[in-house]
């Protein structure tokens, strides 16, 4: 909205001349970030005490048995949190005539409502495992997935007719495969993946929101160079106008996320609960999509898919066709857990992970 | 004149409950009766067949029902299609004839009546009351729905009021059939039967079709019954069918008796069989003690006329209501109960009743007078014959469109609604079990268990058979562990071999340890050494160290091998073993190698092992001094401590023991 505010004040009123900022993406990006952390920090405390007044919290305490070495009862669905801080920044910093600004404000509305109902039925069953059944949640997502592919290959699509239905691929120049009208289920899938494994990579402090982050950081670039006429020319990507927007949208997760983290480190004052991975997992496959570089997430999000893969192997493979476990524990750090590394000690690693793999992710900017 | 629909069927045994009180309420001609129930099943083969012969004029119309698949059945479609349509037709039934009140016995038949009489009362179409009589302690699906609907469910046992929450629930008992009730004079009966009225007589049926595990134990322990004197009349049912012809059986049994027993001939003219009776009120009256199946209908008749009985239910029953009714009745004092388990045959596992168990249960109750009269007390006191007319009158008051008053539902015994849950739920139930009956209860559900061919059953079974340290499972449990039967396609191309997968051999191991050591679960935890599922290989060196198994050279040979290759699990389970297993000097061979294992759980179970063992006086800390330096001590794992909980600890801890 500022970007409207800072032309007619310029062009009518004959406001500065540096108000023409605005226009440049970086600034806006980088303003983004640092409007959505300051709203996180400023908003942080008071929703922790709102979520815990209305007993949000991880696990109703029966006061007979506190655990004094864990962080049960502590409050959660703080994807609240994020959610209001990246309404609230990128609302600002956005530029309100591009179609790509508003998907993604859509898939970020969709996801963090389908995380919010299913929380709430957790919350709502006492101390029972199940929100919604993993049929509605898979049917939620999927519904707004279909809504996206069909939009995203439909001629309304903000992309140029020759990526629209293109499958990318990493390292490999150009599109190796139109996906003509399977790319909606292609999309469909997608967005479970991708929403799903960040709901379970959320199990330890700060264990999702960094490596999404980083995973973030990357599309930004990437968005930056789609949406820039000069260096998508140089690296030879297609450009796309208007593109950058979403390096604009990136900079404020990634604000969103550092404001969250600061509550959220080991040990936990908040947990971000299915509200904010479904949330934070609908958005990033959104802006991936748009992106036309779904396929990098596997090196970019190795951290999610190998917490996806794990839940995925243990699960259908392991107790549902053997009856047997094939890893100690899933999701994955939880076997780490298990074999006596410290919660602390998992998740700075997977950090460094995905540190790791964000920079392999960079990599394939110019190798192609 | 007072109009009433009859519904309930899909078998007999709904069915006689709904006549008993139809010949009640038409007696006297002030009533006119519809009896609405699904074509080409027993109700409309009883119905007619009473039509026919003029005893009873109740009209019979149909609507189509059929029993309930389950929610993820391919038929659930079907289901709920025709109970659409049985729903609409009975609701014509319904507007056409117009009953001020509509009596349902249950089964599946029911249901489009009584849905629909609630659907036309929800409309203002209709005015009627709608009651429910359940036969059966453990109450079926049908009436558990449509209990919510209906103006008053009416039971038989007192049970029953625990199964359906939500329901207004009455006990009224059992409607027997009117002429029933009348036990005929002993020394009559046994004079029409034959019997010698000086003798006392055992009475054994299992239904008209017969039972055969009921059968099967009578056969092999009548020459020890006989030999006493005692008297047999036996029902041996009338079962033709492919899967077991009881006729054919019995010639077969005879035969064997003949040949087998040298006194037989002495013995057998005490033992009368036949395979059906006419009249079994005759049969009742002439017995000193009664063993059938536990069958609602069966019991009550049995209860009211204040007969001593034996009662065994039959296993793997829906809702397991059989022992449900027998456990009722053994509630009250009114019968002693005899549960059945899991016998292998051949190959084959199947339900049935061990001989001795059956001959020393009627051999004490033959035997001692006064606990049949005890018996009897409770039966008359605590079942009665009176079902019928008090149904009858509840029709009429719910008729004239009021809700009797009724003394609340009583008081539900804690263990009365156990019938109804999965073994899973009985095992978190089992902590707060008290009563010796119901833990014998979930003892009979863990063996059943045992067979069922569903693993999650098995696995929950075999669970249970551990935390209750079950020694009658342990030889299915070795029958389980060594199966050695193929397992599903999908399973052997992902490289299973075992037909029991992982789990249940994973908890089979950990079971094992709260039982007594034998030979055979000392072979079994060996063998598992040699499982290709790590967990199952860990809980048997920790199940082999709980049990202080002896230490052969295989074992040690493969404790060995955990040690040096296997994982941390494994490990970590092998200095735990060597704690309670091997003689405290062999530290440095077993111990002190894992001293800096790459894993710090290994070391500290491999320092806490030695601390067992430096504290149980049998390894003098001096001799460790000078190695306790090779452990590394480096940890990747801590416990996080919380002040602020541990002060809300204090705080509410104090509190608990100030109420206290």
């Amino acid at each position: 909205m500022l970007i409207w505010l800072a032309d007619l004040l310029r062009e009518e009123l004959g406001g500065p001349g540096f108000l023409r900022l605005v226009h440049y993406l970086t600034f806006r990006a980088v303003m983004a970030a640092l409007t959505t952390f300051l709203v996180s920090l400023l908003i942080g405390r008071r929703v922790i005490l709102f979520l815990h007044r209305k007993r949000i919290r991880d696990v109703v305490e029966d006061y007979g048995v506190i655990d004094v070495s864990n962080k049960r009862g502590t409050p959660t669905m703080g994807g609240l949190m994020m959610i209001l801080a990246i309404l609230g920044g990128y609302l600002l910093w956005l530029t309100p005539d591009s179609p790509f600004a508003w998907a993604a404000v859509s898939a970020l509305l969709w996801f963090g409502g389908v995380g919010m109902l299913d929380d709430w039925g957790k919350l709502k069953g006492g101390s029972g495992k199940h929100g919604l059944s993993q049929l509605s949640k898979l049917g939620l997502q999927g519904a707004y997935g279909a809504a996206f592919g069909v939009w995203l290959i439909s001629a309304a699509s903000p992309l140029p007719e020759d990526l629209r239905s293109q499958l990318m691929l990493p390292f490999v120049k150009g599109p190796v495969l139109d996906l003509g009208w399977l790319a909606v289920p292609w999309v469909v899938m997608v967005f479970l993946s991708v929403s799903n494994s960040m709901n379970f990579a959320d199990g330890m402090d700060g264990l999702a929101v960094v490596p999404a982050s980083i995973s973030f950081m990357v599309y930004a670039i990437f968005a930056y160079v789609l949406g820039n006429e000069v260096l998508s020319g140089y690296l030879q990507f297609t450009y796309v106008p208007g593109m950058g927007e979403l390096a604009v949208l990136s900079g404020a997760v990634i604000g969103a996320g550092l404001g969250f983290l600061w509550y959220n480190f080991f040990p936990a004052q908040v947990f971000m609960g299915d509200t904010g991975s479904m949330a934070l997992g609908g958005l990033l496959s959104a802006v991936m999509l748009m992106l036309r570089q779904e396929v990098l997430f596997l090196i970019v999000g190795g951290v999610f898919v190998l917490e996806g893969a794990s839940v995925l192997i243990q699960e259908k493979i392991g107790i549902g066709i053997l009856g047997r476990r094939i890893f100690y524990r899933a999701p994955i750090h939880h076997a780490f857990e298990h074999r006596g590394v410290a919660e602390t000690k998992v998740v700075i690693r997977f950090w460094i992970i995905a540190l790791i793999l964000g920079f392999l992710g960079l990599l394939s900017l110019k190798v192609r | 004149m007072k109009r009433v629909v009859f519904t309930g069927g899909g078998t007999g045994g709904h069915v006689y409950p709904a006549l008993a009180v139809a010949q009640a309420l038409l007696a006297d001609g002030s009533w006119k009766g519809l009896y609405i129930g699904t074509r080409g099943r027993a109700e409309e083969r009883i119905l007619r067949g009473l039509q026919e012969s003029g005893q009873l004029d109740l009209p019979f119309q149909s609507a189509p029902a059929v029993g309930f698949p389950g929610l993820r059945s391919p038929r659930l479609p079907l289901f709920i299609a025709k109970l659409i349509l049985g729903v609409a037709q009975a609701s014509l039934h319904l507007l056409r004839f117009r009953p001020q009140v509509v009596v349902a016995t249950g089964g599946y038949a029911a249901a489009p009546t009584v849905f629909a009489a609630a659907l036309l009362r929800k409309l203002r179409l209709l005015r009627c009351g709608i009651l429910i009589h359940e036969q059966n302690a453990s109450a079926g699906l049908m009436n558990r729905m449509a209990g919510r609907v209906a103006d008053l469910v009416a039971l038989t046992f007192p049970e029953s009021a625990g199964h359906l929450p939500g329901c207004r629930t009455h006990t009224v008992g059992y409607p027997v059939r009117a002429g029933l009730e009348q036990l005929p004079d002993r020394v009559e009966a046994c004079r029409e039967l034959g019997l010698d009225p000086a003798r006392p007589v055992l009475f054994v049926f299992g239904g008209s079709q017969g039972a055969r595990a009921i059968n099967r134990a009578l056969y092999h322990i009548l020459p020890q019954l006989l030999r006493k004197g005692i008297q047999v009349l036996h029902g041996t049912g009338m079962s033709a069918g492919t899967a077991w012809d009881a006729t054919a059986e019995h010639a077969e049994q005879l035969g064997r008796l003949f040949r087998e027993v040298p006194d037989w001939a002495e013995l057998a003219p005490l033992y009368h069989a036949r395979p059906y009776f006419d009249r079994i009120q005759l049969a009742y009256g002439a017995a000193d003690l009664v063993c059938c199946r536990a069958g609602a209908g069966a019991i009550f008749e049995l209860l009211a006329m204040g007969r001593p009985a034996l009662l065994i239910p039959k296993m793997g029953l829906p809702g397991d209501h059989q022992t449900a009714n027998a456990r009722s009745a053994e509630r009250a004092g009114a019968a002693e109960l005899l549960l059945e388990e899991p016998l292998v045959e051949g190959h084959g596992i199947e339900a049935g009743v061990r001989p001795e168990r059956l001959l020393e249960a009627l051999l004490a109750l033959l035997e001692d007078k006064e606990r049949r009269e005890g018996l009897s007390r409770g039966a008359r006191s605590g079942f009665h014959a009176d079902a019928r007319e008090r149904l009858g009158r509840l029709a009429s008051v719910l008729a004239i469109g009021t809700l009797p008053t009724l003394d609340g539902a009583g008081q539900v015994p804690a263990g009365a609604t156990l019938e109804r849950l999965g073994t899973e739920q009985l095992l978190q139930r089992l902590p707060r079990l008290t009563d010796p009956h119901d833990v014998r209860y979930v003892e009979y559900r863990c063996l059943a268990a045992l067979c069922s061919p569903s693993w999650l059953e098995r696995n929950a079974g075999i669970k249970l058979a551990g935390r209750l340290g079950l020694q009658d499972a342990l030889p299915l449990l070795v029958r389980l562990a060594e199966d050695k039967g193929r397992p599903g396609l999908l399973p052997r191309l992902m490289g299973e071999r075992h037909r029991q997968n992982g789990f249940i051999r994973r908890n089979l191991c950990t079971a094992l340890a709260e039982l007594p050591l034998t030979a055979d679960s000392a072979r079994v935890l060996g063998a598992a050494l040699k499982d290709p599922y790590w967990e199952a290989r860990v809980e048997a060196i920790r199940s082999l160290g709980v049990l202080k198994a002896e230490a052969t050279e295989t074992v040690v040979r493969h404790m060995a091998r955990f040690r040096l290759k296997g994982n941390f699990e494994e490990a970590q389970a092998v200095a735990w073993w060597w704690a309670a297993c091997m003689p405290a000097a062999s530290w440095r061979e077993w111990i002190l190698p894992l001293a800096r294992h790459a894993n710090c759980r290994v070391r500290e179970a491999a320092i806490r092992a030695l601390d067992l063992r430096v504290h149980g006086g049998e390894l003098p800390l001096a001799d460790l001094k000078g190695e306790l330096d090779s452990f590394l001590l480096t940890s990747t794992h801590f416990r996080p401590r919380f002040p602020l909980k541990q002060a809300m600890r204090d705080l509410a801890g104090q509190k608990a023991e100030e109420t206290c």
